[in-house]
């Protein structure tokens, strides 16, 4: 399983470039088979140049269903998650 | 008033940067923007990118500059938070200021003449925000990918939520239209750019071709907080 900390990628990083890293682990990780599990603890902002950079770019290239079953969230606001799902039905 | 005062340092950012000299009066609501708001320290040398307000319910003017793209809408939801909400979940504010922000770096090719504020009424629970820039403005950066269409039907364009410009290579739109997602059908957001104003609420969109000119994009909008519900964590989602 990889496990991203988000918070201490935005540390260093802006959002795309946060995004950008968590689309190159998801890109390593999913296709041969392991999770990812994205631990959103303290993140109370998901823009759209993160998600474009990371899910959008991910489901761009190898579509939705990829990700059942490989991505998964901790600790994250309600709203975020809804918006993450909102954001999915707009893409896909 | 965020509106007007961003407005306002819009436009003494550019006389002064055609060398004129720009007074205010201070025996009429000069003192309160001179003073209170702090205009006197932002268009010196050296002078501050962001001060606090002297009222508490106004999040005092910021230069915007890219270095503090990120930095500022964290400071947007501390001082919400620390002034008015202590445990409500304020992400789609932060979102919005968010989105708002990195449009002027990613499409406006501003200067530095560039500037954000606003103001929290807790009478109505209202929230007011205003950003204004000075850069090419919205129609002319939706033309690059569409050319032909007028001011009005670009700004139009510029909600639409799978278009983009591909200016940069994370833009794949969704950014402006995410601010009107903040909106309830109460609430109301205003794009003045180029000959164009865009006037919207989550409900409605409307364009309009204005007869003046507006060199950059203007954008404000006010957000009712009163239905905001408390900050709630998951401890965990699958995507099934």
């Amino acid at each position: 399983m990889c496990k991203i900390i988000i918070k201490d990628i935005l540390k260093d990083n802006d959002y795309p470039q946060a995004g950008g890293y968590v689309f190159d682990v998801m890109e390593k990780c999913i296709p041969n088979g392991e999770t990812v599990t994205l631990n959103m603890e303290g993140v109370e902002v998901l823009p759209s140049m993160f998600l474009n950079a990371s899910i959008g770019r991910y489901v761009e290239k190898y579509g939705i269903a990829s990700l059942k079953g490989r991505l998964s969230f901790e600790k994250i606001l309600s709203s975020l998650l809804e918006r993450i799902k909102d954001y999915l039905k707009r893409i896909s | 008033m965020p509106v007007h005062l961003v407005t306002l340092a819009y436009l003494i950012d550019a006389l002064k940067k055609e060398g004129a000299r720009v007074y205010i009066d201070k025996n009429t609501i000069g003192s309160f923007i001179y003073d209170n708001l702090h205009f006197k320290d932002y268009f010196s040398e050296n002078s501050p990118t962001f001060t606090t307000a002297e009222d508490e319910r106004i999040l005092g003017l910021w230069r915007v500059n890219e270095s503090e793209k990120d930095v500022h809408p964290k400071r947007v939801q501390d001082y919400l938070k620390r002034v008015f909400f202590h445990n409500k979940d304020l992400s789609a504010v932060g979102g919005s200021v968010t989105e708002a922000y990195y449009n002027i770096f990613d499409h406006s090719r501003s200067t530095n003449n560039a500037w954000s504020m606003m103001k929290y009424d807790e009478s109505n629970e209202r929230l007011s925000v205003a950003v204004c820039d000075c850069g090419i403005g919205i129609p002319e950066s939706i033309r690059q990918s569409i050319p032909n269409l007028t001011d009005s039907d670009a700004l139009l364009q510029a909600l639409e939520y799978k278009f983009t410009t591909q200016s940069k290579s994370y833009n794949g739109g969704m950014g402006l239209g995410n601010i009107k997602d903040a909106c309830t059908a109460e609430d109301y957001l205003r794009i003045f750019s180029g000959w164009g104003i865009l006037l919207a609420n989550r409900d409605k969109i409307k364009v309009v071709q204005t007869p003046f000119y507006f060199q950059g994009t203007l954008l404000y909008y006010d957000l009712s907080l009163s239905h905001f519900e408390e900050e709630e964590v998951l401890e965990g989602f699958d995507f099934l």
